[in-house]
């Protein structure tokens, strides 16, 4: 089977999904208990008035044709007005989106970098002293709550040290791309940690296997200096379940960086949706779920592609 | 005679020789005990907390804020209401451990089942089932937990639900993977040589052999789930205030970090850490105990049917005798 | 190609050292220990020997017997807790030991290389045989453009006898067959021209035939250079094949070392003579305890006729009157009728008037037009789907009291089907008749209570048992399962003591659980737990296969003699042909899932035997000293 034909169809199968992921999403502003619009305007208008007020939002239609009107202000206003603010939730949502996106950049950045690292060092010296230490700080690490853990890293680097800032992603009086830097360091390193972890265990554990194979055998027999055993052998064949592991950890990270961002005051979407399921505010929440999902899809998908053009086995089939 | 063959290597494994292992063995002992230690004293605390705390943990007390730990009466001092940490610290465990627990055990008993009827069913049930696990697998629980939240108020049943949501996956593939290599095992294949029908070979065949796998796995997620109940609590879409909760605490002391009062929300975290950890070293303490990778692991050497691999020997330069220890692998994870 | 010529001339003309060469490897008072603090821990002691140029020494032992270790320890690829407690190692004069992995890479490739056991895995699956050629060339080489190294190495694929070497050169290892594989090996250890080549049992993944002709390259490559190979290996026929001198080794101790014809002929320590006479010869069973003397109604062959007889009578305990008077069964009061099936009228009545003419024909099992048919890939798994048939209309029948071997190279479909006749894999088409009874299509109660009546012995024992199960238990329930054992503990455990006595195992043996076993009392407990039910068939895929050839001896001594105690039938399905010829009165090979040949064991040698036979016969290491008739 070809790339092509093999992409196609990994796109086919993400329809269903994302189609079930709006289906779920629409539901929440149906199932929820309570009118919203009458909870909003009940005491400013009139019985009439609010009925106008539903049809302007479609809420008078039958349920599939709601979902379809809903489908419909998704894709082309702007993903339907906000109850709270009255404005179109992605002109709320969009430059918090970016906001988001480039904190979860900084997460995937610190992810594979210190997972990397932390995994080679205590595969490549595993049954030693070190390979204990390091596995020990793994599963510490592991065990901690993200949100504590930036807690911590506020408390140790920007008050007690006053290396960097404590929260926000700008300086008040503004800054360019050091100053942005600088605020990312301790969220990205939060919202990366069970990432890291998790690929720093995969990393340890495939190069403990790979050094075990009889390929990595025959050329050691050879004479071939360790280093580029490592860097050739071991890494080639690691990469593809390192690039497979970074892709699913994902899901993870956007978790991540959510609750990073309320430790942070990081201006980004999950704010904004803890602030809506706060103040009832469905079109919001509807449009931030389908958001993230979409994104996460398209991540996911990034992935298997990139995973299968590392494949020999698929390259040439 | 014929245990010539097998002898010198089987007793490496089987019994522990002097030197080497029996150091990693009162380890893991060590290990298990301290674990042990840990979650009897916040389990009993935990449920005598009427009469273990020194304080009513809701009582707060404007005259007595931010008491620094030792101060008299609060060992752990108070905080921004002059509430007692300690006693808030031990009805929290309440909430956190029981959330923890609840929605592990029902996510490993509902994981399990599905994956016990993928493991049997035809192609087409099964692939169902495990496609669906696999979509779940890496989807972003924040966003189930959101919408949770927006369909129900904020609360422990959100916690709960969304740590299923995160948990039945994992349970799933592991339990599932389990049972097909439970399956791809000749004894099964005897089995049905020897009369016995499909009740039989689940229940009493394989069943026995994926329970204690099942046991050690779930006890290992608890402590991964008070971390991450801990943090949906203090994001606002848990456990809500003023009810004592371990991450309702790492929140309200968030705040009062700024003011230089660091313990308020120093305290809880730690607690977390150490219930988890606990947790963890008890799960992988069962692992040993019961045997699970040594007893069901056993190389097969049928993979390729018809090869006449008689594998004798330990290949030159492989793995020492307890090469199994790296077993746990990282699909044991759980996002927190 | 020069694989499959004979072997080189240049074979030792004269066995042992040849006069005024020089010792390139000299191993002496070697100890290795996996825990190097605590004394006696040692799985190598005292280990010692010497290797000159142009020769081929062999390390000869069972599994556990220290042979891999050894040379592990002489590569410097100890896996990390295993340390050298003591002795030397000296290549060409240099100690070894003691050397950091800097100092040791020096020798490495250039004057040591090394073969590994496993062609599959030996080769990075990530790279093609030109990266990897060439990566090992220009270690060695630095001064070397890449065009004069894509010349040497396509040099060296032509040398190991690969004739296209351009394309082997742009293929993935994946995109190779094992045999393929490991010619690249060889010339990839050899490309460096190391004056020592430790080659660690390179054939035992191969198939026989490709198994000679690997041996034949490697011999050569090895002489032509004047090189010295140490060869690894638990297969004394290997060792005859290519050895200059051997070294036994037992519980990582040498037992006994010389020149090859002193030590296969005239061996002096007894567990030398212990090993030797456990090897399977052709023409030869081992022990004389062949299946002649073992056969049911040797002196006549087996009857026909018997089987039905004895089915006619209702009787399906019964296994043929050919040994019913015999007085060596032991068993036979304890065969009551409980034996067989609730109703054995209703079931040994044959139900199809072509099958019963099968039992009248006195067959114990039909064969006939049976096809296997396994679908690979389709929807989900990102491969097309296609059809794959391991078994194409294979047919033969198997009389009471006959052993009817099964023999074929590894995907040759011959464990499919042993799982198709007993009933552990439903067939695409085709039937299987056991005692006029349909096998194949029938499925629940029906087959269910047949099951007692053929049995099925797993290749690998360990994986055949369950491993949260004790032994006992495992025996035990089927008997109650068919009402062959009650519930009392007491008569319980009476019943497992007799069962457990029939394979030779003391009756404590049944409270164990299957991991403190070994691996030959594994495949005893197998077969005990076959033969509780008391089947007249018992289907054996390769049982012996896992084991250690002592181990093996002795069970096949036990199969063989429980066959005659018992008077059973075996299907055998093995891939060593003097296994088969050994415990088989028929035999049939089986190729890409066809049956292509089938003669008495006997006829063996025949000139009518198909070219498949044959090419067995011709890969077969032991086949000079067996004879030909």
């Amino acid at each position: 089977m070809g790339t092509v034909k093999r992409i196609g169809w990994r796109l086919l199968l993400m329809l269903p999904i994302l189609a079930l992921v709006s289906v779920l999403a629409f539901l929440i502003g149906v199932l929820t208990p309570g009118d919203p619009i009458e909870a909003q305007y009940a005491n400013r208008f009139t019985a009439e008035q609010l009925d106008q007020i539903r049809a302007t939002y479609g809420l008078d239609l039958p349920l599939w044709q709601q979902y379809f009107v809903w489908l419909k202000n998704v894709a082309v206003d702007g993903g339907g007005i906000s109850i709270v603010l009255g404005v179109p939730v992605f002109d709320i949502l969009g430059p918090n989106f970016l906001n988001t996106l480039i904190l979860t950049l900084g997460g995937v950045v610190a992810c594979v970098v210190f997972g990397m690292a932390i995994g080679a060092t205590a595969g490549i010296f595993h049954r030693t002293w070190i390979d204990r230490a390091v596995m020990l700080i793994v599963q510490i690490g592991s065990n901690l709550s993200i949100y504590w853990f930036g807690l911590v890293l506020i408390i140790v680097f920007s008050l007690q040290l006053q290396w960097l800032p404590v929260g926000g992603m700008q300086s008040r009086n503004g800054g360019g791309f050091a100053d942005l830097l600088a605020h990312l360091v301790l969220p990205s390193l939060a919202a990366g940690l069970i990432s890291m972890l998790v690929l720093a265990r995969f990393v340890r554990i495939g190069i403990i296997h790979e050094v075990g194979t009889e390929h990595f055998k025959t050329f050691a027999s050879q004479g071939i200096p360790r280093w580029k055993l490592y860097g050739k052998h071991v890494g080639r064949n690691i990469l593809p379940s390192a690039v497979n592991i970074t892709g699913l950890e994902i899901g993870t990270l956007i978790t991540g960086v959510i609750f990073v961002e309320s430790v942070f005051n990081w201006p980004g979407i999950g704010t904004q949706l803890l602030n809506a399921v706060n103040g009832k505010d469905y079109p919001v929440i509807q449009g931030g779920i389908l958001l993230v999902a979409a994104c996460y899809l398209v991540v996911n998908l990034l992935t298997d592609i990139t995973v299968d053009s590392l494949n020999p086995r698929l390259r040439r089939a | 005679m014929a245990d010539l063959a097998t002898a010198p290597k089987n007793a490496s494994r089987l019994v522990p020789l002097p030197g080497r292992r029996p150091r990693t063995v009162t380890g893991r002992n060590l290990q298990v005990g301290v674990a042990l230690v840990i979650i009897a004293v916040v389990v009993l605390s935990s449920v005598f907390a009427p009469l273990v705390a020194p304080h009513d943990p809701l009582l707060s007390d404007p005259a007595s804020k931010y008491l620094p730990p030792g101060s008299p009466g609060h060992l752990l001092g108070t905080d921004d209401q002059g509430r007692d940490l300690l006693s808030r610290i031990i009805w929290g465990g309440r909430t956190s451990l029981l959330i923890a627990v609840v929605a592990v055990a029902f996510s490993t008993v509902v994981g399990s089942a599905l994956a016990i009827v993928a493991g049997f069913a035809g192609p087409l049930l099964s692939g169902l089932i495990m496609r669906t696990v696999d979509v779940m697998f890496a989807f972003p629980v924040i966003i189930v937990a959101v919408a949770l939240a927006a369909l129900f108020a904020p609360g422990p049943s959100v916690v709960i639900l969304a740590i299923a949501f995160a948990v039945i996956p994992y349970v799933s593939r592991v339990v599932f993977a389990e049972v097909k290599q439970q399956k791809g095992q000749d004894y099964v294949e005897a089995a049905v040589s020897l009369g016995a029908g499909h009740a039989s070979i689940l229940f009493r065949e394989v069943l026995p052999n994926v329970t204690t796998q099942i046991i050690v796995y779930a006890t290992s997620l608890v402590g991964g789930m008070v971390v991450f109940a801990s943090s949906l609590s203090a994001v606002g879409i848990g456990v809500q205030p003023p009810t004592a909760d371990w991450g309702q605490m790492i929140a309200t002391g968030a705040r009062v970090v700024i003011s230089g009062n660091l313990y308020v929300a120093l305290f809880p975290g730690l607690m977390v850490l150490i219930v988890a950890l606990a947790f963890n070293w008890l799960g992988d303490g069962l692992r040993d105990v019961l045997d699970v990778r040594q007893r069901s692991g056993a190389p097969s050497r049928r993979k390729t049917g018809d090869a006449g691999a008689d594998g004798r020997d330990t290949p030159v330069g492989a793995a020492g005798p307890d090469g199994h220890a790296d077993a746990s692998g990282p699909a044991e994870e759980v996002p927190r | 190609m020069t694989a499959s010529a004979p072997r080189p001339a240049a074979v030792a003309p004269q066995p042992g050292r040849r006069p005024g060469a020089a010792a390139v490897l000299e191993v002496a008072g070697l100890s290795v220990s996996f825990e190097p603090k605590s004394p006696g821990s040692e799985v190598v002691r005292d280990v010692g020997f010497t290797l000159s140029a142009g020769e081929v020494l062999a390390l000869v032992g069972e599994s556990g017997s220290g042979k891999s270790v050894t040379a592990s320890a002489i590569l410097g690829l100890l896996p990390r807790p295993a340390q050298i407690t003591s002795g030397s190692i000296r290549l060409g004069g240099d100690e070894l030991t003691g050397l950091s992995q800097r100092g040791l890479s020096a020798y490495r490739g250039r004057r040591l290389g090394v073969i590994f056991q496993n062609p599959l895995a030996s080769l990075d699956p990530s790279f093609t045989v030109r990266n990897q050629l060439g990566e090992i060339i220009r270690h060695h080489r630095p001064g070397l453009g890449s065009g004069a190294r894509n010349e040497l190495a396509a040099e060296w694929l032509r040398r190991v006898g690969i004739g296209d070497a351009d394309r082997v050169l742009r293929a993935y290892p994946h995109e190779l067959s094992g045999g393929m594989r490991q010619r690249v090996m060889i010339a990839l250890a050899s490309l460096a021209e190391p004056a020592v080549l430790i080659a660690d049992e390179p054939t035992t993944a191969l198939d026989t035939v490709v198994q000679r002709q690997v041996l034949d390259l490697l011999h050569e490559v090895v002489t032509t250079r004047d090189a010295a190979l140490l060869l690894i290996t638990h297969d004394f026929d290997v060792v005859e094949h290519m050895a200059d001198r051997v070294v036994v080794l037992r519980d990582g101790r040498v037992v006994e070392a010389g020149v090859r014809s002193e030590v296969l002929q005239r061996p002096r320590h007894p567990y030398t003579k212990l090993l030797l006479s456990s090897v399977p010869r052709l023409g030869a069973a081992p022990a004389g305890a062949g299946r002649g003397a073992a056969q049911p109604g040797a002196d006549a062959g087996p009857p026909p006729g018997t089987g039905s007889a004895a089915a006619s009578e209702g009787n399906p305990g019964g296994t043929g009157s050919a040994d019913a008077g015999r007085p060596g069964r032991v068993t036979s009061g304890a065969r009551t009728p409980l034996a067989g099936p609730a109703d054995p009228a209703d079931l040994t009545e044959p139900n199809d008037p072509a099958e019963a003419a099968d039992s009248e024909r006195g067959e114990l099992l039909t064969v006939r037009d049976l096809t296997k048919t396994f679908a690979l890939g389709g929807l989900g798994t990102g491969m097309p789907r296609r059809e794959f048939t391991a078994v194409k209309d294979v047919a033969f029948a198997v009389r009471p009291g006959e052993a009817y071997g099964l023999i074929g190279r590894s995907g040759s479909g011959k464990s499919t089907v042993a799982r198709l006749i007993g009933g552990l894999l439903p067939a695409t088409s085709g039937s299987v008749v056991f005692d006029g009874h349909q096998i194949t299509g029938s499925g629940g109660a029906a087959l269910t209570r047949l099951r007692p009546r053929f049995q099925y012995v797993f290749q690998d024992a360990t994986s055949s048992l369950n491993p949260r199960l004790t032994v006992g238990e495992q025996i035990l329930r089927p008997l109650r399962r068919f009402g062959l054992a009650g519930r009392g503990r007491a008569a319980g455990r009476e019943l497992l003591e007799e069962k457990l006595a029939l394979v030779g195992l003391p009756a404590e043996l049944g409270g164990r659980y299957p991991h403190a076993l070994s691996g030959g009392q594994r495949q005893r407990i197998g077969i005990a737990r076959a033969l509780a039910l008391e089947p007249e068939l018992l289907i054996l895929d390769e049982p012996t296969s896992a084991l250690d050839v002592s181990t093996q001896a002795t069970l096949v001594e036990l199969l063989l003699d429980l066959k005659h105690r018992l008077g059973l039938t075996y299907v055998f399905i093995g891939h060593n042909l003097a296994l088969v010829e050994w415990i088989c009165d028929r035999i049939g090979v089986l190729e890409q899932g066809a049956l292509v040949d089938e003669f008495a064991t006997d006829d063996l040698y025949d000139d009518t035997r198909a070219e498949e036979t044959r090419a067995l016969l011709a890969a077969n290491l032991s086949t000079r000293k067996a004879g030909t008739p």
